[in-house]
């Protein structure tokens, strides 16, 4: 959800960048490779989970080479079967493969967390731009609208979308979407506050450059590390978030297998077969705490506040 | 910075950050009584603050009873399913005002809420406002307990961790404490449920008449804040640490663990007010789940009510409710902090 | 296995909570001395707290059961479905009573017996004296009219259909007449009914719980709050409406001096607890005397393995049935309606969602129901006769098909769609799952458009009308559920068998009609029906479930062995 994470994330994006690490960043290229030298360096978790996510990306583009079975494929018969070395986590209700359909579930968690965060990041992103840069009633109108959708409790809010749309893929990302656009419309905002002050800015406008140009050249550049730290951090939640839904009966749609959907289902035969649900929640786990170490890990490496120590 | 003359969110949240500095002058801003010459101006912020918080809250109605109108079909016809007769149907539509154009049912709800009136539950056949209250306490009661939760875990969990900043210490308590926060919330309520009231038997499974029954749905409703508040905690304690005023503490010869903690805990103590109102909102959000594993009778159920049975007026009412609280707990928390906090009134 | 499982987790969750600073650990190290209490001795003194300070009922000693949802009102008038409350608050003229063979007949309960006149029009019925309600009240006749003329009149009423053939029923409601002209007070304790036309389910339909038997001046005085505030909520049944907590439980309180013996419980307390798994540990911990098992079906097979000795079970006098939308394309051939039939596994399917517990239905009357008839024509499944007969009719490369879920359906529904694709996929056809929300899917159907679903019609009252007549009674009906079946001839049989006086001519044209309709138009699949089980605690003795197609049950007859 987004809620619990949304104070700390505005507070490790970093709000207001120092001056003189904006303005460096500007000029060296190759610090992006710097950084990633110290992230590696100093924070093996961070790095250990970078790998973990870049081998589950890998996973589920390439689920139908490394599973096993069919994830759709049912066999009545084999209903329900304990792990064994024919099938490593079991079978389902319906004699389907789990660790298959965890694998190809990687697919459908994995897009959860990514296509929603990239559309309400992009749409923040814009809204925050242009909120900062024009200022006045641009500003007013699309930061009250920030305030009204960071009011609503996420998941509630994520619950009457889905109640009014109905279950389905494409109304989860529209769901997560429109609930989370909010918060980085603000981050961006601000820095886009302070550094339409700079120098750099005052002075590609004083030559012509076009508005949109400034917004997108000059500024956005610089919100970079924030934005990277919060996509980071905002794809748990999104995963979460899906699961949170399936549970409620209004999340991912069968035969199509969320890791969410699969924990939902599995957690009726918790008593007979546990690890029908143990299993795709370890996978949750695994992903989100990933993700969670890669942020903190970028924060400490891209926040310029930290990074000064 | 703010612009318009209110306060921009943003810094308001960067600076509710604590940090050593800041406590000191605060401290110091509450001793020498300074306050008191500030009365006036904080009056007029107060009032600034209730003022945006005025269309938020008229936004906030407006976008639910929206999103609640575009609902595909009839919603008398879902309501009450196979056994009725279309003239029922509309005779019930015609009394609920269905009929009436979407700006005039606006308009109408508005002026109803303002009276407190959130409308009859579809489903329920009684008053949504009465409903909500009856439930409300269930959901304070958790949501405080689970809260005391996810300060404990998390300050303490987040202390630890920075005085063994990276080491194992540091890793094993955060990802304890991130554990609550990686797991579906449903998740871990089972498991808590299945461990310690299935299997070890020191709490009842179900339920929510007594203190004893109330622990297990208030840990599995903190533990997911207490990462949050871990993380925070040690990120501003690493911070905290780095301070000159901490070495010379240090260097006075105070034990560190004394100094850690405690300059740790003034700090954390300070936000303490703003977290809790911004918790608010996730709290609600994760009672909605904890409270159908517990089978707490919360405002979290009454949402999921709304949902499974289609119930419009008792979803948009208990929706509108938590979001009017949420707004008055950043209200409240903001305007505390504004007299606890000199900084945002030196940076406005 | 599960053993280990569980001491893993507990040391993960201990671990976790040590490691983070004990933050619930002084508690639960606090309450560890005192451990097992409440498994030990049940629900009772868990709720006890519970019922002290929510209705200032003490409810130590009382049975504790579950549901999953909490009632809309104990007001049957007014509720299709909740009617565990009626079930036991209330009683009706006659009632159904089940014998150990699973046959059902038709008793005398508040009407001690009754005449029937020669053309069938009109019900003379002699009601028992001396019946109080729980206020004190006398129960008499003009209760009885009281109750018929309210169900027809009363806001947001539900359940008017039980009247439909009553002489009068459509102008009251429609307020062409301010009486129920059929409905006559003859004395203090006589009423006599009087049909449109003959209708022979008619004494069935005094059973069914919306026909429940209210207190004139009670229930006028109540108003609106009739069966939300249980202190205005009476009834002459065996127990009284003692207590209501939305969301968290309701309260029974035994009916001293109810007319047939006070009951043994001394009450009973209904938990309302949502989540399944929660209640599988409620029952396991002791904290439950009564679960029924069709809120957790996925775990019916272990409780079966773990406690024999407390399964309960009963038919569940529904049939589950898959229809062929005769307005779609290729559905107008019979032999793809015939090759559908063949094609879809239906024991296998019962055998996967439900243990094999029910059978295998041929027709449309389910087992359990007056009018069930195991001599009717099997259908068989034959994959390769299927695709024979969709060869023939020209379809051999298969065709495409919806398969229309409702997002509200249960995930059990969903899996048996999931199943049916597939068994369709081995016979060409290909078969694409649709998810609709609920009132999408409920607008659809009712106009007629859906594709194939697969849903479960359960008995609203004991007799055959209920089940033909709601399918295929008329082009209305027909139309409604989505089947769209064409022959009016046929329509008009099943129309016109509800008048049919005699009995065993009624039932044989019902045979005859199921006969027609399944196997020679092959008008619909029929699925399965299924047992009903309860799972029941140590102390509970004497639990029968209700003849009923819903999952109310009567706690009259119950005692706890302590």
């Amino acid at each position: 959800m987004k809620d619990e994470r949304q104070e700390e994330m505005m507070a490790a994006a970093g709000t207001a960048p120092k001056p003189d690490i904006a303005e460096a960043q500007l000029g060296e290229a190759d610090t992006w490779m710097d950084k990633l030298r110290t992230l590696v360096r100093q924070n093996k978790m961070a790095a250990a989970s970078a790998v973990v996510i870049v081998l589950m990306i890998l996973v589920a583009v390439f689920a139908p080479w490394v599973a096993p079975y069919d994830h759709l494929a049912q066999s009545l018969t084999d209903r329900l079967q304990d792990p064994s070395a024919a099938h490593w986590l079991g079978t389902d209700e319906l004699g389907r493969d789990v660790y298959s359909r965890i694998i190809f579930g990687a697919r459908i968690s994995l897009t959860i967390g990514l296509v929603p965060t990239l559309i309400s990041m992009a749409i923040g992103t814009v809204l925050g731009l242009c909120a900062g840069f024009y200022g006045g009633k641009t500003d007013f109108i699309i930061m009250r609208l920030a305030d009204v959708m960071l009011a609503f409790p996420s998941l509630l809010l994520a619950m009457v979308v889905m109640y009014t749309m109905g279950g389905g893929l494409i109304n989860i990302f529209i769901a997560l979407s429109l609930v989370n656009w909010a918060g980085t419309a603000r981050i961006v905002r601000s820095h886009t506050l302070s550094l339409k002050e700079k120098e750099f800015v005052e002075a590609a406008r004083s030559i012509g450059v076009k508005k949109w140009t400034i917004m997108f050249r000059h500024i956005l550049p610089n919100c970079l590390p924030s934005l990277i730290v919060l996509f980071t951090l905002n794809i748990p939640s999104a995963i979460l978030s899906e699961a949170s839904l399936s549970f409620l009966g209004i999340g991912a749609q069968p035969p199509s297998a969320s890791w969410g959907l699969m924990v939902v289902r599995g957690k009726k035969y918790l008593f007979s077969e546990p690890w029908l649900s143990i299993a795709p929640s370890v996978a949750i786990m695994i992903v989100v705490l990933a993700f969670n170490f890669l942020g903190d890990g970028l924060r400490d490496v891209l926040d310029p506040y930290l990074k000064e120590q | 910075m703010p612009q318009n003359g209110e306060i921009d969110f943003a810094a308001f949240f960067h600076n509710s950050l604590p940090g050593a500095p800041r406590a000191g002058k605060a401290l110091s801003f509450i001793m020498d009584g300074a306050w008191q010459k500030e009365g006036e101006q904080v009056l007029s912020r107060v009032l600034k603050r209730i003022a945006i918080s005025v269309p938020v809250l008229v936004g906030v109605v407006l976008a639910i009873f929206i999103m609640l109108r575009i609902v595909p079909g009839d919603p008398v016809t879902t309501m009450m399913g196979e056994h009725v007769n279309p003239a029922v149907i509309e005779k019930i539509s015609r009394e609920m005002g269905l009929d009436q154009p979407l700006i005039v049912q606006f308009f109408r709800y508005v002026a109803n809420a303002l009276r407190g009136d959130f409308g009859t539950s579809y489903r329920l056949n009684r008053n949504v406002t009465q409903i909500i209250l009856d439930a409300f306490p269930n959901t304070v009661k958790l949501s405080l307990l689970a809260a005391a939760v996810a300060w404990i875990i998390g300050i303490v969990a987040g202390i630890v961790a920075a005085i063994q900043q990276n080491k194992l210490l540091d890793r094993l308590f955060m990802g304890s404490a991130l554990l609550g926060v990686s797991m579906p919330v449903f998740m871990t309520a089972l498991v808590l449920q299945y461990v310690f009231a299935f299997k070890l038997k020191w709490f009842p499974v179900s339920g929510f008449d007594s203190l004893r029954a109330m622990i297990l749905p208030a840990i599995a409703l903190g533990w997911n804040s207490a990462g949050s508040i871990a993380r925070m905690t040690r990120s501003n304690l690493v911070e905290v640490m780095q301070n000159d005023f901490i070495r010379t503490a240090r260097a006075k010869g105070l034990r560190e663990q004394g100094v850690i903690v405690g300059h740790a805990l003034k700090n954390a103590m300070l936000p303490v007010v703003t977290m809790m109102a911004l918790q608010l909102s996730s709290m609600l959000s994760g009672a909605v789940l904890t409270e159908s594993v517990f089978g707490v009778p919360g405002i979290g159920r009454l949402a999921v009510n709304g949902i499974e049975t289609r119930d419009m007026p008792l979803l948009q009412g208990t929706v509108v409710f938590t979001t009017i609280l949420i707004i008055l707990g950043n209200l409240v928390a903001d305007l505390l902090y504004n007299v606890l906090d000199p900084r945002i009134r030196e940076d406005g | 296995m599960k053993k280990q499982l569980s001491l893993a987790l507990a040391a993960a969750m201990a671990l976790g909570l040590v490691l983070s600073g004990c933050g619930g650990g002084g508690g639960t190290a606090a309450n560890g001395g005192e451990e097992n209490t409440s498994a030990a001795d049940g629900g009772g003194t868990e709720t006890a707290a519970a019922g002290d300070s929510v209705s200032g009922v003490d409810t130590t000693g009382f049975m504790v059961d579950v549901v999953n949802a909490d009632i809309q009102t104990a007001d049957v008038q007014k509720t299709t479905k909740d009617y565990t409350m009626p079930q036991n608050i209330y009683d009706r003229l006659l009632d159904i009573e089940v014998d150990d063979a699973g046959v059902s007949k038709i008793v005398p309960s508040l009407a001690e017996d009754w005449e029937i006149s020669g053309d069938g029009l009109e019900y003379t019925f002699h009601l028992r004296q001396g019946v109080k309600f729980q206020n004190g009240n006398d129960f008499t006749a003009e209760d009885v009219v009281y109750t018929f003329h309210r169900l027809l009149t009363v806001e947001n009423g539900v359940n008017t259909e039980l009247l439909d053939q009553v002489k009068g029923a459509s102008e009251l409601i429609e307020g062409s007449a301010d009486t129920l002209e059929g409905v006559e007070l003859v004395d203090d304790y006589t009423v006599k009914i009087t049909l449109k036309e003959p209708f022979a389910a008619f004494l069935s339909c005094l059973t069914a719980p919306g026909l429940s038997i209210y207190d004139s001046e009670a229930t006028e005085a109540a108003g609106d709050q009739f069966g939300m505030d249980p202190s205005v909520t009476v009834g002459t049944g065996p127990f009284r409406f003692a207590g209501w907590t939305f969301n968290d439980q309701l309260v029974l309180v035994r009916n001293e001096d109810y007319w047939k013996g006070a009951p043994e419980l001394p009450g009973v307390v209904i938990k309302v607890i949502p989540d399944t798994e929660t209640q599988t540990m409620m029952f396991e911990s002791g904290e439950l005397d009564l679960l029924d098992l069709d809120f957790v079906t996925d775990a019916t097979d272990r409780f079966l393995e773990t406690y024999p000795d407390q399964i309960v079970q009963g038919p569940r006098v529904g049939i589950t049935y898959f229809t062929m939308n005769f307005n779609i394309e290729p559905f107008q051939d019979v032999k793809v309606r015939q090759a559908m039939q063949m094609a879809i596994d239906r024991q296998a399917i019962l055998d996967a969602l439900y243990g094999g517990r029910g059978q295998v239905e041929h027709g449309i009357y389910p087992f359990g129901l007056i009018g069930f008839h195991e001599g009717q024509t099997k259908i068989s499944y034959d994959p390769e006769g299927a695709k024979a007969l969709l060869a023939e009719a020209g379809y051999g490369d298969g065709f495409t098909m919806e398969l229309a879920a409702d997002a509200s359906a249960s995930d059990t529904v969903t899996m048996a769609l999931e199943i049916i694709k597939e068994q369709l996929a081995a016979v060409g056809i290909n078969a694409e799952i649709k998810n609709y929300d609920e009132s999408t899917w409920l607008e659809t159907r009712k106009a007629g458009e859906l594709g194939s679903f697969m849903s479960t019609w359960t008995a609203d009252f004991n007799d055959p009308e209920n089940f033909i007549y709601t399918f295929f009674g008329n082009e209305e009906k027909t139309k409604i559920r989505s089947i769209n079946y064409p022959d009016t001839a046929v329509m008009a049989r099943v129309s016109g068998a509800r008048g049919i006086v005699n009995e065993d001519e009624r039932l044989a044209e019902y045979q005859a009609l199921e006969e027609k309709l399944i196997h020679e138009d092959a008008a619909w699949v029929p699925m399965y029906s299924r047992m009903h089980l309860w799972a029941v605690s140590k102390r509970v003795q004497g639990f029968k479930p209700v003849w009923s197609g819903v999952s109310d049950r009567s706690y009259y007859g119950i005692s706890l062995s302590e």
